[in-house]
């Protein structure tokens, strides 16, 4: 799942995947430097590779500032 | 001796809150404590009286630094978080400044800019400054400097600098203040960039003037849930966006469930608001003040409020339906570059480059700009106003209508909308909208479908 996450932040930032060197825990906004549109974007790329809708309560902005973090939040939506 | 920052400061009750986050409250007191305890060392730095880079992010060390250097004659050149090495060291450059503050030196940019950037200090985090790197020569002192450099694209073609002198900041700020209903024990909620002139004046300055407490987010972006729960949890009353941050929060799937009704006043610059905008946000906030606002970074930058000038402006209509302004903020001259005046300013007179006709109750309507107008097989036409148009049918869309080269017409108007969740949009089912309310010649002849729209450090879209 985190390799499919990461390909949406690659998507979002319009770069390759393999120029994407970071980890699991980095802050994606602070360090990665993701925008809000790209914060936006990535919420709606999510939705549609997962083929899920977050609720209000899973989209607070601290669910979307690492890999490991939207990871918790796409698994809570598959439960 | 007079200095325009602390006459602001010291005119307030001293036990009022003017800056709040979730971390720390700052009152107009201790903000003169920490500029009274942070003086010697800006003396002894030679940072007074000089230019001073400034990276600034949506902190309250931001909104501090602001006022420590102004307090001591300093001109603040802000940039934003985003700036690159090559763009710090060539503004430095053209400003003749050697300091560069950071509220964090994690702000500073990954690339090796400490061989090329002179001096750089920060605020700690007990608001004591700190030199990170010292520069190999003491600043120049400047004459008469002004407290505020910034870019600006308004009139001109090419990005140039505008100086403002404190006065200048403080008229306008004040003058803005006046044209809008005071609002006691206001709480006031920064979500714009606080590099650009509508945000240093109306809010930072302006927040000052009139006793308001500034509130800020601690997320660095902007992001529609994180300022619905601070708005409903702070009781927030005024907030100044730009157009796409209002379409943005209005779109947010899941606004009706947050109580929002503590906001009185929304101010929207920047940028034309549309109608449809407009009408989803009275029905949101019934109560609340929506003022559309118009300014330029030239004038100061606020000039009209709701159609009419503030204060202070005087403004006119030229027979080619050309914009200008006169008035103590607006500018006289760029930036070391007085040849570009001869083209903007006239006898006092700043040319906007914007169209506007007056209506019969006196007010300006800003129908759009004349570096906008796409000139289609001799005709000219106004992106915006299809824009205000097409928003009707794409309420909740982003898009933009720009030029595109063409062989036979020279330009011709293309809708450029974003990839998202919503149906694709074909240029048929535009053109069936269209009739009946826009001319034929002024209807988009392409759709080009975006990732997203490019926009410029204050969110405004950027048309070319």
């Amino acid at each position: 799942m985190k390799e499919r996450i990461k390909q949406g932040i690659a998507v979002v930032k319009k770069v390759e995947v393999k120029e994407l060197d970071f980890g699991n825990d980095t802050d994606l906004i602070e360090e990665v430097g993701l925008t809000s549109i790209q914060i936006m974007n990535l919420i709606f790329y999510l939705e549609s590779e997962f083929n899920i809708i977050f609720d209000d309560d899973d989209l607070d902005l601290e669910n979307f500032q690492t890999i490991n973090n939207i990871e918790k939040v796409v698994n809570k939506q598959h439960v | 001796m007079y200095n325009w920052a602390l006459n602001i400061l010291t005119n307030q009750s001293p036990d009022r809150i003017y800056l709040r986050s979730p971390s720390r409250n700052i009152s107009f007191k201790d903000l003169l404590e920490i500029i009274e305890e942070n003086k010697t060392f800006l003396s002894k730095s030679a940072i007074s009286e000089t230019r001073v880079l400034a990276i600034m992010d949506q902190s309250i060390k931001s909104i501090t630094a602001f006022w420590l250097l102004w307090s001591l004659d300093n001109c603040v050149v802000p940039l934003s978080t985003s700036s690159t090495a090559k763009e710090i060291i060539a503004l430095s450059e053209k400003v003749k400044s050697n300091w560069l503050f950071v509220p964090n030196v994690k702000k500073l940019p990954k690339e090796n800019l400490e061989n090329f950037v002179d001096g750089i200090f920060t605020l700690n985090s007990d608001f004591k400054f700190e030199i990170i790197k010292s520069p190999s020569k003491p600043s120049e002192k400047v004459k008469g400097c002004g407290a505020l450099i910034l870019k600006t694209s308004g009139t001109t073609a090419e990005p140039k600098l505008v100086e403002h002198s404190g006065e200048a900041l403080f008229l306008n700020a004040k003058n803005h203040l006046l044209s809008l209903k005071r609002i006691p024990e206001n709480y006031s909620l920064i979500v714009l960039p606080i590099v650009g002139a509508y945000t240093i004046t109306a809010q930072i300055i302006g927040a000052a003037i009139d006793g308001s407490c500034i509130e800020l987010s601690e997320a660095q972006v902007f992001y529609p849930k994180e300022i619905f729960k601070q708005i409903q949890k702070r009781k927030i009353k005024s907030v100044y966006l730009v157009p796409t941050q209002l379409k943005t929060l209005l779109n947010y799937r899941y606004l009706s469930k947050y109580k929002l009704d503590s906001l009185v006043q929304i101010c929207i610059g920047g940028d034309f608001i549309n109608e449809a905008n407009n009408k989803s946000l009275k029905e949101l906030l019934p109560n609340a003040d929506i003022y559309n606002t118009y300014g330029l970074t030239e004038a100061g930058p606020r000039v009209l409020t709701n159609g009419y000038p503030i204060n202070g402006l005087e403004v006119k209509v030229l027979e080619d339906g050309e914009l200008c302004v006169k008035g103590d903020s607006v500018i006289t001259e760029y930036f070391e570059a007085p040849e570009f005046c001869e083209q903007t300013i006239c006898n006092g007179w700043l040319h906007t480059g914007d169209i506007a006709v007056i209506d019969k109750s006196g007010r300006i309507i800003i129908k759009g700009r004349i570096k906008n107008t796409i000139i289609c097989g001799g005709y000219n036409i106004y992106p915006e106003e299809i824009e205000a148009v097409l928003n009707e049918l794409l309420p909740k869309r982003s898009f933009i209508i720009k030029p595109k080269k063409d062989e036979m017409y020279g330009e011709i108007p293309v809708l450029q909308i974003t990839k998202d969740n919503n149906p694709p949009i074909t240029l048929s089912a535009v053109h069936s909208y269209l009739t009946n309310l826009l001319n034929p010649l002024k209807w988009p002849k392409e759709i080009q479908i975006v990732d997203e729209i490019n926009k410029g450090e204050t969110g405004k879209m950027i048309r070319k």
